[in-house]
């Protein structure tokens, strides 16, 4: 059902896109620039099993090039080859407060989209929709753990403390490491759907800022299918990002 | 053609906002899988007993990584299986406890023990059993066992013979009933020699046995003395225990903290989840100093857990050497299951006490909640720690003709202190 659904919006797309070319009244250009922004990601999943365990949204950066095709004032297609982070946290709660684990995951990516702009012409809004393939390029992994070969020194002295929290049992590990990669099971490639929304300001004929917010949505698991009953992980990232455009030539004809 | 797409310019925002909803209505992913919390799944019938296990053992074993065993197939094959049993019938019962042997049979964890409801289920255990040359095939028909705790020839009658001024202790109550201690001088030299049956040394020093007491006293006052030319710490046939052992015995021989490997426990549910390498570490007691004389650790098949530990930490030191056979290979260390949402639990909740609110399980699963990995960076678990010198035991080499014993790994240590 959702297969079926997700080729007709291909393909109707796609239709779209071919029609809008087709019309002869088209005044096309052709700009490149650079943004770059803020990234939130949130990884979806479901931890429920876990005692006293969440995943928080991590903040993140992101920079891109984008390349527009403005096949009409109000349509136009768009890439945004780049980079971007995609992170988030792990965090224990109640009893185990203070261990987490923050994952910094960084992401090359090709965000290919339909943008359709409309207002004025120097202050215009807009908004993006399509498509993005990414590569899962570094991982980094910084947190706090429970030691258990990592004891305080023994001390003849007896305690009837009772411990408030998990380090008052256990020494705490602290690391900032480099994640090594698993083949069995991380899934470096990712593929998703992207929605956005912005608003540009004409410059002159050269140079337009912008400013924009795109969600992207991932829908291939951040795993391989490596076990039965496998529970899923999906990045789910919001991006504010500013930039300019340099327009490289004007190519209207009737 | 003209009209057509002046049309499509007319209602080109509606078109845009058509287009984000079918966006994000194909957009929604597939349903997330969810799995109980440990121990909380309700099973009425042996498939929900077998898949409370089947995803316990899933989510909370820490040993996928290097285990061999197919545990996607032991779903395929066994969940038909146990779909056929009925939970309220002794015979299917003892058929459940069967199919559970066969799932866990080549798992790598050697702490493994598997409780399903009237069983007893120790892999590793049963594995060593099949090889001849295994203490208890060699010992298992020895003349007599003059062992206190029942294990094994070499405890109290062995002291008799190598050792001169010694004190031996035996906690005959409380949690470490029948722990057995004994600390000596090697007759005729200055070589101090300590052995014990369990790790629960320091809980022993601190408000156990007054007798398991004067033996640590007794071999810590001779370590501390000056006069001790090498040290032989015997952890054969030790079964393990506590891990502030670690600190508390190994820690009086050094002065300066001592990593010797590293221990890693699971991040997540997902079989392959786990957390980075912590290193493993024994700090020195306040106001320790190192023992720089030989150190001669004798261990055997079975030493195990913390004797393991314990002799792996003692390797790492430049004087010492271990005297003995492999060891029992059971190198990761337990906790409660919430400290790494990893390790022992219990399965299948088939009745709760609304008075008591005790849940009655149908099986528990002790397994480990790290895995540990030698500094040397190699995994031990499931094979065991070797020796330097391998010297082998058999009944004729411990058994002499006229009655008397020897104890050739002893031997070996002590040639080692000359």
């Amino acid at each position: 059902m959702k297969q079926r659904l997700q080729q007709k919006v291909a393909y109707g797309s796609a239709m779209l896109i071919i029609a809008i070319c087709c019309n002869t009244k088209i005044n096309a250009q052709f700009s490149i620039g650079v943004s770059a922004g803020y990234t939130n990601n949130y990884l979806l999943t479901n931890v429920s099993n876990l005692v006293s365990t969440r995943y928080n949204a991590l903040p993140g950066f992101g920079a891109a090039v984008p390349v527009m095709y403005s096949v009409t004032d109000w349509f136009a297609v768009k890439a945004t080859p780049g980079y971007m982070q995609k992170n988030y946290q792990m965090q224990r709660t109640d009893f185990y407060q203070g261990v987490y684990q923050n994952n910094t995951n960084g992401y090359v990516q090709l965000p290919l989209m339909a943008h359709f702009s409309f207002g004025g012409e120097q202050l215009r809004g807009f908004v993006d929709a399509g498509g993005y393939a990414g590569y899962w390029l570094t991982a980094h992994v910084k947190g706090v753990m429970p030691n258990i070969l990592n004891q305080p020194a023994y001390t003849n002295l007896t305690s009837n403390a009772q411990p408030n929290n998990v380090f008052d049992e256990y020494t705490p590990y602290s690391y900032n490491e480099k994640y090594q990669f698993n083949t069995t099971k991380d899934n470096r490639i990712e593929l998703g759907l992207l929605a956005g929304a912005g608003i540009s300001y004409q410059l002159n004929d050269a140079y337009q800022l912008f400013g924009e917010a795109t969600f992207y949505n991932a829908l291939t698991d951040q795993q391989k299918k490596y076990e039965t009953g496998q529970v899923p992980r999906y990045n789910q990232t919001y991006v504010f990002s500013v930039g300019v455009l340099f327009n490289l030539g004007k190519s209207g004809y009737q | 053609m003209k009209n057509y797409f002046n049309h499509i310019y007319k209602y080109r925002f509606s078109i845009a906002a058509l287009f984000f909803i079918i966006l994000f209505a194909s957009s929604c992913h597939k349903e997330i899988s969810t799995t109980n919390q440990t121990g909380s799944a309700a099973a009425g019938n042996f498939s929900q007993v077998f898949e409370d296990f089947w995803t316990n053992m899933n989510n909370n074993y820490v040993f996928w990584s290097i285990d061999t065993t197919n545990w996607d197939n032991m779903h395929t094959v066994y969940a038909p299986l146990f779909a056929k049993l009925n939970l309220y019938d002794s015979a299917d019962n003892e058929k459940a406890v069967g199919y559970f042997k066969n799932m866990v049979d080549g798992l790598s964890d050697s702490h493994y023990t598997l409780f399903p409801d009237g069983g007893y289920i120790q892999p590793a255990h049963d594995r060593k059993l099949k090889n001849v040359s295994f203490i208890e095939n060699v010992f298992g028909t020895a003349p007599f066992s003059p062992s206190i705790d029942g294990h094994f020839y070499y405890t109290n009658a062995l002291d008799s013979l190598y050792l001169g001024d010694k004190i031996v202790g035996v906690d005959t109550t409380g949690d470490n009933k029948d722990m057995y201690a004994v600390a000596g001088m090697i007759t005729g030299t200055n070589d101090l020699y300590l052995s014990f049956s369990k790790f629960a040394l320091a809980a022993e020093y601190q408000g156990g046995s007054a007798k398991i007491k004067a033996v640590l006293d007794y071999f810590f006052n001779k370590l501390n003395s000056g006069t001790v030319t090498g040290l032989v710490i015997d952890v054969r046939g030790n079964g393990g225990g506590d891990i502030q052992d670690l600190n508390f015995l190994v820690g009086s021989l050094i002065s300066s903290p001592l990593q010797f490997g590293y221990t890693r426990s699971k991040s997540g549910t997902g079989r392959l989840d786990y957390t980075p390498w912590a290193p493993a570490i024994v700090t020195p007691r306040a106001g320790a100093t190192a023992f720089t004389k030989p150190i001669v650790v004798l261990a055997d098949g079975e030493s195990v857990s913390m004797a393991e530990i314990t002799t792996m930490a003692l390797k790492q030191l430049p004087n010492t050497k271990v005297v003995g056979d492999t060891t029992w290979g059971a190198n990761g260390p337990l906790t409660d299951n919430s400290v790494f949402n990893a390790g022992s639990f219990n399965f299948g909740k088939v009745f709760t006490n609304i008075e008591t609110g005790n849940a009655t399980y149908y099986g528990n699963a002790y397994t480990s909640s790290t895995m540990f990995k030698y500094i040397d960076d190699k995994i031990y678990e499931g094979k065991g720690f070797p020796p330097d010198y391998e010297v082998k035991q058999t009944l004729n080499t411990v058994f002499l003709r006229n009655n008397n014993i020897d104890d050739p790994q002893l031997d070996k240590a002590l040639s080692l202190l000359q």
